[in-house]
């Protein structure tokens, strides 16, 4: 059977790739996408539809968006991922490149839920606080 | 609400005055809208939370972007001698609510065309500090300059935009009915009720595109000989509202022909500034302006 570890790496080779649908089947339809709490426009994206949708808009705004998985772990059974993302913004040129921390929570074999981190350190914290 | 909603509603407050900002800087509303797309999206994995002044530092992201988006069309686009940057086109009676929004303390045409001519430093500087009311040494890092640099250049924008009288005057009612005059004279072929209505430097500025040149003519008599040459070619003139202000669409056997803004000063029009691009105008939404 697939390790959580795979499967989050299988949905960050699908984002690679582009591969929104590769990216969503192996996510719960009701998945729960919690970017980086402490940005100024924090939101939630919850379901296929809307997480489509977020992915969609970075890909179509950066050429070359790509996420390097950093020694992804399990830990207290979630994924701890620290991420290297980087690319180019399509109209600006501006460089994209920024270290954060995904923790990822698998349920029977799918992601249902992910949340960000500005580090490894805070993502540990907030998995002791659940 | 959820934390989320608020969040990103805080985000919404900030977002008219943002698309403001890119479209000032751009002078194009979907360039805009793909600054401040580009800037969400940064700033959704920016932990931003000992940030003290969120509106500032979200309009310093925003003005990163267009800043670079300004250098790289530089690089990749052959100046003309006229660029019309994109007019927002509404019905001659009202503004759509979310074009007001973006036009707020009035950016018409005219001034749009003379930012067009600023250098990207000149004109992030100026438009930063001298339309909304930034401070210099929060524009000076992002242009990487000293203060008093980034005060030099605004300045320099400052002096560019003078030179060339683009405020309007206030009254809609006021401009309309010069603009009226100027279509009616041009239409009977008079002469000199088109020299009535223009100011002695008045300026015909003409975007036609990649396939012509694009022209620019100054003096009432050079404006009013080609006034008159366009009333000969059987368009149809309808009044609109061009970035706020008194303007014309015209068509020619129903395609759009031209997007006209005009800029009334002290009852007498001191500039004229046409998009003729057919590529352009198919880009534009005119259906707002069917009956």
């Amino acid at each position: 059977m697939q390790s959580d570890v795979e499967l989050v790496r299988g949905i960050i080779e699908a984002l690679n790739r582009g591969d929104v649908d590769g990216m969503l089947m192996r996510m719960h339809a009701d998945f729960e996408w919690r970017p980086l709490e402490s940005s100024p426009v924090a939101r939630v994206y919850r379901g296929h539809e809307h997480v489509r949708g977020y992915v969609e808009d970075w890909l179509g705004t950066f050429d070359g968006l790509r996420i390097d998985l950093e020694d992804p772990e399990d830990v207290a059974g979630r994924v701890v991922a620290p991420v290297h993302a980087h690319g180019r913004g399509r109209a600006s040129g501006l460089a994209l490149d920024t270290r954060f921390c995904q923790l990822w929570t698998v349920r029977s074999g799918v992601a249902v839920r992910m949340d960000e981190y500005v580090t490894r350190d805070e993502a540990l914290d907030a998995l002791r606080s659940r | 609400m959820d934390e989320s909603d608020w969040l990103a509603e805080r985000f919404e407050e900030h977002r008219t005055r943002l698309r403001a900002v890119a479209y000032r800087m751009l002078g194009s509303v979907s360039d805009a809208d793909d600054a401040v797309q580009e800037a969400w999206l940064r700033l959704s994995r920016t932990d931003a939370s000992r940030v003290e002044n969120l509106g500032g530092w979200l309009t310093t992201v925003v003005a990163r972007v267009s800043l670079n988006m300004l250098r790289s069309r530089d690089v990749r686009r052959e100046q003309p001698l006229v660029h019309m940057p994109e007019p927002i086109v509404d019905r001659a009676d009202g503004t759509d609510p979310e074009h007001e929004a973006l036009l707020a303390d009035s950016v018409g045409l005219a001034l749009l065309v003379v930012l067009e001519t600023l250098s990207p430093a000149e004109r992030l500087a100026f438009v930063l500090h001298d339309m909304f009311g930034m401070p210099f040494d929060e524009i000076a890092p992002i242009v990487d300059r000293s203060p008093e640099a980034a005060r030099q250049l605004a300045s320099r924008g400052r002096r560019r935009v003078r030179a060339e009288h683009t405020d309007p005057d206030p009254d809609i009612e006021a401009q309309r009915e010069v603009v009226n005059a100027f279509l009616a004279a041009a239409r009977d072929g008079d002469f000199e009720g088109l020299l009535a209505v223009l100011d002695p430097d008045v300026v015909l500025r003409a975007d036609l595109g990649p396939a012509a040149e694009s022209r620019e003519v100054r003096g009432a008599e050079a404006v009013a000989s080609q006034a008159q040459l366009y009333s000969r070619l059987g368009l149809l003139m309808k009044p609109a509202l061009i970035n706020g202000a008194a303007g014309l669409v015209s068509t020619k056997d129903g395609e759009p022909f031209s997007v006209g803004g005009f800029t009334v000063r002290d009852g007498r029009i001191v500039a004229m500034d046409i998009l003729a691009d057919p590529e352009r105008l198919r880009r534009l939404d005119l259906t707002i302006l069917e009956d």
